[in-house]
């Protein structure tokens, strides 16, 4: 007698309703703050009323504004400094591998809150590292408008960068010798042949770097709060440093709830639209293969 | 696909998996269900008729304080005799005390999360008069200690301001354990050499900062530089002193008038000769001054010791300190207080009451300024063995005097209001705008606050 056996699709529902139970609860509780009144007692149903406060919100979208250009130049400079460094520990020229891919990797695990006050440190005007080194001891580096941010984008790169570089790495050092033997005999050259061969080949990888990046990006707060309280004036303030002032500074939950949910539908909404991008170039690629 | 050799299947594989995952997501559903939210730890002694002495009640208090402040410190020093003798303080209580301690504005985002939450994970917390006493008032987050105090522990011997910013209504919601005002503090040396007098005004103190500023070896002054509140905070003293006001009776917001514009234009003008540098605090002021950057302040009265410490600064004994000067219309009287308070959610209010209570006792007071902690009763001013060692004090209680207990507006958004103007002021020292357009988009942003609070009728 022939046995049935349930689909694969069923042996792995149990672990993903129990992943994503807690998720859809925290987000079901979230919405529901966002429809309340909380400084009232009993917390009374009000309908969309935050949600109208957040779209009027003037300084909430500027917020919103410095997070996306903060994004934009932090995911993108990491994107080409961990290629970069990746380029360098595929290498097989390079001697003591080993030892480099995981010094290359620490920034990534220093906390944000850490890696923010150290900065601060080191960007202090008059006695900070980075003044010194570059000459230019007096500059205000987190103080002035036009250094501000590209100041904080620096310190969000150190970050990052590692976080390319690990998963490029792992990529290039898994890619198929063969391609690249007959290229080299075709007489490609090293910039062809990484525009051509070794770029379409690291796609799946960098797509998936990318998207994890922008998630992290979205979600940024502990670094800038370390490095500028989102100063000067408003300059730095991102939305997830908004989202805080509003939750535990101004004790404004049911405002802070509503922001939130407006910043998961962002999250939500770039993400999808990364992975099309990606599909989509992906398609043509292999349209263009064949 | 068959591993002959092992049995092993891509189904199997995908089973242990599917197994394997279920177990990682569920157990930290089982952890949760495991621990419950914190019982109180009181146990009972066994009952009468047993041949041997019942065991001590026990008692385990949860206090979260403010990381590296010397009143903070001074309180962890004297808890540890306090659990020693705890059992004869509370009359037959074991006690142990748990600290944890964070920045303040992490400590609110802690007793806001416990409190929404409804765990009672607290049972002392600390209690800033500045940024958490008008939320934690208004919103009964923090009980009121009335009905605690006694006659013979006299909080009526503490001065006048400390016990003024700790009540609202009538009601005292915290027991200070630290109160602070401005105070000018200047480079004595560097003044007695140049033949400068001590500021006593404003427009004098600014000549001064000009005069001493050398770009970039030192600078005339230092100032804090944090957006999110801190130059808000200190604004307000530069704005009472110039005649202005927050808001008015109504609760209209009242930053647009000539009084108002007078003092932003005097806070940017002496910021030009402050040390540069974004997001500074106390700390920063501290380092300023302490390694010869700065050669004035106004900062908060409780960095004294730490101007004075040998091990942390250059230039002990040369600090000079005085009343920070005055604007046209009186004072800049700064004041904000550090309370210990009781979440109204702790489980354990009468124990933690008698700590509280301890701690802050006439008796033990001196002993309590002697190891860092602030002076609160009238008392520790005159005391000779405290003046030996902060000479200091007997001008910070000249200081206290003129302290106005409503400096930030004890109302429940009192932080979110001078946290807009910090935010305002910060833009227009970083030269994004004027500063009185500063004020005027802080007076709308105040305006609504207010409103949305319910406050304008």
């Amino acid at each position: 007698m022939r046995v049935r056996r349930p689909p694969t699709w069923a042996i792995y529902l149990l672990p993903v309703l129990l992943w994503s139970i807690p998720a859809m609860l925290s987000l079901a509780r979230v919405v529901d703050m966002s429809l309340r009144d909380w400084q009232l007692p009993g917390r009374p149903f009000i309908g969309p009323q935050h949600y109208e406060r957040v779209f009027n919100d003037t300084v909430l979208w500027a917020s919103l504004r410095t997070t996306l250009a903060f994004g934009v130049a932090s995911a993108g400079l990491s994107f080409l400094v961990g290629l970069g460094i990746a380029l360098l520990l595929a290498s097989e020229r390079l001697r003591w591998r080993t030892l480099f891919r995981s010094v290359i990797f620490l920034p990534y695990l220093v906390s944000p809150i850490a890696a923010g006050v150290t900065w601060k440190l080191m960007y202090a005007p008059g006695d900070g590292i980075v003044g010194y080194l570059l000459g230019l001891p007096s500059v205000d580096w987190l103080g002035d408008l036009g250094l501000s941010l590209p100041a904080v984008v620096g310190v969000a790169v150190w970050q990052w960068a590692p976080f390319y570089a690990v998963i490029l790495t792992a990529g290039l050092l898994a890619l198929p010798r063969e391609p690249f033997e007959a290229a080299q005999i075709d007489g490609a050259d090293a910039l062809r042949t990484f525009r051509h061969l070794t770029l379409p080949m690291l796609r799946p990888m960098i797509q998936v770097a990318v998207l994890l990046n922008v998630i992290d990006v979205l979600r940024t707060f502990a670094l800038v709060f370390a490095l500028t309280e989102g100063g000067p004036g408003r300059i730095t303030e991102v939305i997830g440093m908004h989202i805080y002032l509003t939750a535990f500074r101004f004790f404004r939950m049911d405002d802070a709830a509503a922001q939130t949910i407006l910043l998961i539908a962002l999250t939500a909404t770039i993400t999808l639209a990364l992975r099309r991008l990606g599909e989509g170039h992906g398609g043509r690629s292999r349209a263009a293969a064949a | 696909m068959r591993d002959a050799a092992h049995g092993i299947t891509r189904r199997s594989l995908l089973k242990r998996g599917a197994i394997g995952a279920t177990v990682l997501a569920a157990a930290p559903l089982v952890a949760a269900c495991a621990s419950g939210p914190a019982a109180p730890t009181d146990t009972s002694a066994r009952g009468a008729g047993s041949a041997t002495p019942a065991p001590p009640k026990e008692a385990t208090l949860r206090a979260i304080g403010l990381q590296g402040h010397p009143s903070w410190l001074a309180t962890k020093e004297l808890a540890k005799q306090f659990q020693q003798d705890s059992l004869r303080i509370t009359g037959g209580t074991s006690v142990t005390i748990e600290f944890s301690e964070f920045g303040g504005p992490e400590i609110i985002q802690k007793i806001n999360a416990d409190f929404e939450a409804k765990r009672g994970e607290y049972d002392i917390t600390y209690i800033n008069s500045a940024q958490s006493f008008g939320q934690w008032s208004e919103g009964s987050v923090v009980t009121a200690l009335n009905s605690y105090m006694s006659s013979a522990w006299d909080f009526n011997d503490f001065i006048p301001i400390v016990r003024q910013i700790s009540e609202k209504n009538g009601k005292t919601y915290g027991i200070p354990i630290m109160i602070e005002n401005r105070m000018l503090v200047y480079r004595k040396d560097v003044f007695d050499a140049d033949g400068i007098a001590v500021p006593r005004t404003v427009d004098e103190m600014i000549a001064v900062a000009r005069r001493l500023t050398r770009t970039p070896e030192r600078y005339g002054f230092t100032a804090r530089t944090a957006a999110a509140s801190s130059m808000g905070f200190d604004f307000l003293g530069w704005l009472y002193s110039y005649g202005g006001r927050i808001f008015d009776e109504r609760y209209k917001a009242t930053l647009t008038t000539p009084e108002a514009f007078t003092a932003v234009g005097k806070v940017l003008e002496i910021m030009k000769f402050a040390a540069p540098g974004a997001n500074k605090s106390y700390g920063e002021i501290t380092k300023d001054l302490q390694n010869g950057t700065a050669m004035m302040a106004n900062d908060v009265s409780i960095i004294t010791p730490l101007l004075e410490d040998a091990r942390v600064s250059k230039f002990i004994g040369k600090f000079g300190y005085d009343v920070a000067p005055a604007g046209p219309k009186g004072p800049r009287p700064m004041v904000s207080g550090h309370m210990l308070g009781i979440p109204e959610l702790s489980r354990n209010k009468e124990t933690a009451w008698k700590f509280i209570e301890w701690i802050t006792a006439k008796e033990r007071s001196k002993d309590w300024v002697l190891l860092g902690g602030a002076p609160l009763r009238e008392g520790h001013f005159t005391n000779p063995e405290i003046l030996a060692k902060y000479p200091q004090y007997t001008l910070i209680r000249k200081i206290l005097g003129e302290a106005n207990p409503d400096y930030v507006p004890r109302i429940r958004p009192s932080l979110e209001v001078y946290a807009s103007i910090s935010r305002e002021l910060s833009a227009a020292h970083a030269g994004q705008k004027s500063g009185e357009d500063a004020l005027r988009a802080a007076n709308t942003q105040v305006d609504e606050i207010l409103k949305r609070g319910g406050y304008q009728k």
